[in-house]
């Protein structure tokens, strides 16, 4: 299929209205995507013709439910290259992060724990709160905006966890992750993957990455809020004791003890989001269907257009490389990313500005917050212009 | 537009800010943090008078802002310079809008209410009190 912008744009409802008074230019996709009429239309349709409680019930409906709920989970694992008993769905992949590091800390024997100074807040305070002063918590230091160097990862053992992100929500540097993984296995430590900026942007296979844990949500691939992924390896799911308990996780319940179900069920107690899990396979279909390779490349024409246009406003500082990821983090002179951003905003165009839930990286990087504007598939040439005509009035009006 | 929140009286202050700098010898001082963006501004008191009928004889400001927290913090330096501490306590929200001219949306009003925050915790530290629940509402905008 040929890649059309027009009849991508087309799709997404929200992409017709004005902000300002401005039509919108939505560039904080990092942050979450929009959605198309596809997986609106799929997540409604399930409401309206096939709701029952799935895993639940000896009915025709909820059989149907059960049957939807679990073609997701399907989808899910082969768009990411794992087995359907690997998936997990979680409320968002910031969950799914605390699942990996609880089960690290409380029963994989986890004492040591390998960070990056690269991490979102997501992948930090999970780890400490799961670390409860027992595990130690040690960083990878940065040496630069780029990706992570093998050979500033050490320490690793086989009583360590190794947790990173596969492409910075700041910087949209992407990781090797095999490598790294690689890394951790051969010391025996486990690996865990923050995938929330990848999986919308790259081809990504768990099985070959090699990781233990890795995570994702719905809303930055086109999907609805509320549905996040926790792969975890089949044989460590097995032994891994559920951390919340209630009905469809389980095998049998007796006054004193309880027998789970198997992965991944005896993790998802109580009744599931399948609406969600709807919205999530409407959205991968989506994305496939356009072509994931052919999004990566209209991304990163678009990632390059962005920073020659900075380039040609002189004195912005640009972090990281975000080609592949679609993220362009930058600064202009000395004026404050919240300005910038502000500006930017009543011209209709939508950046971020902040700390992008990573102060540790911004104090490696040496500054308080960045603008960020971050572009996916109904992005267009025209409104990376009127970016830089923001950018071009802020700097005229502030300086 | 911007011309509406970057109006010229803010411009005037975020470009050369009075009483920016750190305080020596200060009587006190209060430090608020933006947890939205980490921005964060420091507030420095001098205050002069007998205990009972204090007033702020100095007041600084340094830390990391934009344009609305910059221009905010260096009107309250004039704003609070020679006044008691009742009048002083008594500046609040509505002053600190007065004072902008404008009123921003509720993001940037965090970023035009943090120097606030940090004059009164500098004041509140001098007179070792408490904010009461009103104004701690008030100014928990600044950092929610």
């Amino acid at each position: 299929m040929a890649f059309d912008i027009e009849k991508i744009r087309a799709d997404f409802p929200i992409l017709a209205r004005r902000v300002n008074g401005k039509p919108l230019a939505y560039l904080d996709n990092a942050a979450t995507t929009q959605k198309p009429r596809a997986v609106l239309d799929a997540m409604q349709e399930y409401y309206e013709q096939s709701n029952a409680n799935a895993h639940r019930g000896g009915n025709a409906l909820a059989e149907e439910a059960t049957e939807i709920y679990e073609n997701a989970r399907k989808k899910v694992a082969r768009f990411i290259g794992a087995s359907p008993t690997e998936i997990v769905f979680t409320r968002n992949a910031t969950e799914a992060l605390n699942f990996a590091a609880r089960f690290c800390a409380e029963q994989m024997g986890a004492k040591r724990i390998l960070l990056t100074e690269m991490e979102h807040h997501s992948n930090i305070v999970n780890w400490q709160l799961a670390a409860k002063g027992k595990s130690k918590i040690e960083y990878v230091k940065m040496r630069s905006a780029s990706a992570i160097c093998k050979e500033d990862v050490v320490g690793l053992s086989a009583d360590s966890v190794f947790s990173f992100t596969h492409a910075s929500n700041v910087l949209g540097t992407v990781n090797d992750a095999a490598l790294l993984c690689r890394l951790a296995q051969k010391t025996g430590a486990f690996s865990v993957v923050d995938g929330a900026q990848s999986v919308p942007h790259m081809k990504v296979n768990v099985h070959g990455m090699g990781c233990d844990f890795f995570a994702f949500s719905a809303h930055k691939m086109l999907g609805p809020t509320g549905v996040g992924v926790l792969y975890i390896r089949n044989e460590l799911a097995d032994t891994l004791t559920p951390m919340f308990g209630g009905g469809g996780a389980i095998e049998s319940v007796a006054l004193s003890s309880t027998s789970f179900a198997r992965a991944p069920h005896k993790f998802e107690p109580g009744t599931q989001d399948v609406a969600g899990a709807v919205g999530l396979t409407a959205a991968i279909d989506y994305l496939e269907n356009v072509g994931v390779s052919a999004i990566e490349k209209h991304v990163a024409a678009l990632h390059g257009t962005c920073i020659d246009g900075l380039k040609e406003v002189g004195g912005v500082s640009v972090y990281g490389n975000g080609r592949k990821t679609g993220i362009v983090s930058f600064n202009v002179g000395k004026l404050h990313a919240h300005d910038v951003a502000q500006f930017a905003s009543d011209d209709g165009v939508m950046l971020r500005a902040g700390h992008h839930c990573c102060q540790p990286l911004m104090k490696s990087l040496r500054v308080s917050a960045t603008a960020r504007a971050s572009f996916y598939l109904y992005n267009t040439e025209e409104e990376v212009g009127r970016l830089l005509a923001s950018v071009k009035r802020a700097k005229k009006v502030l300086s | 537009m911007n011309d509406e929140l970057y109006r010229e009286n803010i411009l005037d202050h975020y470009k050369k800010p009075h009483h920016r700098g750190k305080m020596a010898r200060a009587s006190c001082s209060g430090h608020a943090i933006n947890p939205f963006c980490g921005d964060d501004i420091t507030f420095y008191l001098k205050m002069k008078g007998k205990k009972g009928a204090e007033k702020v004889d100095a007041a600084l400001f340094e830390g990391h802002a934009c344009a609305i927290c910059t221009a905010s913090a260096s009107m309250l330096t004039d704003e609070v310079k020679g006044k008691g501490t009742e009048k002083a306590r008594a500046i609040g929200k509505e002053r600190v809008l007065e004072l902008l001219g404008v009123s921003p949306g509720p993001t940037r009003l965090k970023c035009a209410l943090l120097p606030l925050k940090a004059f009164k915790l500098a004041l509140y530290s001098h007179l070792g009190k408490r904010m009461d629940g009103k104004e701690e509402t008030e100014l928990a905008e600044a950092s929610e």
